[in-house]
């Protein structure tokens, strides 16, 4: 397809906020393994990890899981076991001891760090995909024979990415006021919303201006 | 306050299987393979039971060489009579449903 959707630009333009976010995420990961990350293969890292960020109450329930799963042999048969025990890790089960608001999963947290750099992508895709399927006015086709459709398709896609873009926001809030634990990707995600609606009102101004 | 929900049958399951040799210490992956029950769902109906006192937990005690020791599980007591009342219930129910179904079996006869 030769259009401006595969432009490297407008690519590296959609990408660029997924990309750094997982590599700033990574780069946190690795460093909180550095001490055990000489010993263990990926799904003893993983779920090492995962152990760290049980509420105390349960930790020794993460600490079994560990011992348990270097008993496990075999490659899928390890990644089936840590995947399993790394989410009862992030998520026990409630008890009466965990009802403190410090111990709350951060589940919004976690929101608020994932959905702002997947807006433009996801809105990136769908312009993809209408193209694919008969032309969108994004890419100036006419080849659509219901073009009403197509705009409320592109008008609800555009709700969906901005929604994205500034979800970071409202479920970085409630994931601080809730006291998650690891309240740092509340505050993460908070910063990281408002930087990538910046970044996409920038970039948004730069590409129209270079028309 | 201990809430009296009626368990799961994948709780079931995990009871039937630590009621096979009530005295014996079993350990998580062992359950897994015995019952088919993933990791993920097998740890959080371990830590329900032992919250409602229902399993017994240890940690081994000849701590192995080249891994750690891991932790062991049982039913207590309460676990073994709370397993019989829920068999009993079944059998209630298993009895009631043949007492239902009776009458239609001799009509059709």
């Amino acid at each position: 397809m030769n259009n401006g959707l595969f432009d490297p630009v407008i690519v590296s333009f959609v990408f660029t906020p997924l990309t750094v976010t997982g590599a700033v995420l990574f780069a946190l990961w690795w460093r909180q393994i550095r001490d055990c990350r000489a010993e263990l293969d990926a799904p003893g890292l993983l779920l090492t990890l995962a152990v760290r960020a049980t509420p105390e109450a349960r930790r020794n329930w993460g600490q079994a899981m560990l011992a348990e799963l270097e008993t496990v042999h075999g490659g899928l048969a390890r990644w089936r076991f840590a995947l399993g025990c790394a989410r009862v890790a992030l998520f026990p089960p409630p008890g009466e001891t965990l009802l403190q608001p410090a111990e709350r999963s951060p589940v919004f947290g976690m929101l608020s760090v994932a959905l702002p750099p997947l807006g433009l992508p996801f809105i990136y895709f769908a312009a993809v995909i209408l193209e694919a399927i008969g032309g969108s006015p994004f890419t100036q086709s006419s080849r659509w024979s219901n073009p009403d459709a197509v705009m409320i398709m592109v008008k609800t896609l555009v709700l969906l990415t901005l929604g994205c873009l500034v979800a970071g926001v409202p479920f970085g809030l409630a994931g601080w006021l809730r006291r998650e634990r690891m309240r740092w990707l509340s505050a993460m995600g908070l910063i990281l919303s408002v930087c990538i609606f910046a970044y996409f009102l920038t970039a948004m101004r730069f590409l129209s201006g270079g028309d | 306050m201990q809430r009296n929900r009626l368990p799961s049958e994948q709780t079931k399951t995990v009871l039937l299987a630590l009621a096979e040799d009530p005295t014996a210490w079993r350990h998580g992956y062992e359950l897994c393979q015995q019952t088919g029950l993933k990791a993920g769902s097998l740890y959080p109906i371990l830590i329900r039971l032992a919250d409602r006192g229902w399993l017994e937990t240890k940690w081994e005690e000849e701590i192995p060489v080249g891994r750690p020791p891991r932790h062991l599980y049982r039913l207590t007591e309460v676990g073994l009579e709370q397993l019989n009342e829920i068999a009993a219930e079944k059998m209630e129910v298993a009895k009631a449903k043949r007492v239902r179904l009776r009458p239609q079996t001799e009509g059709a006869s």
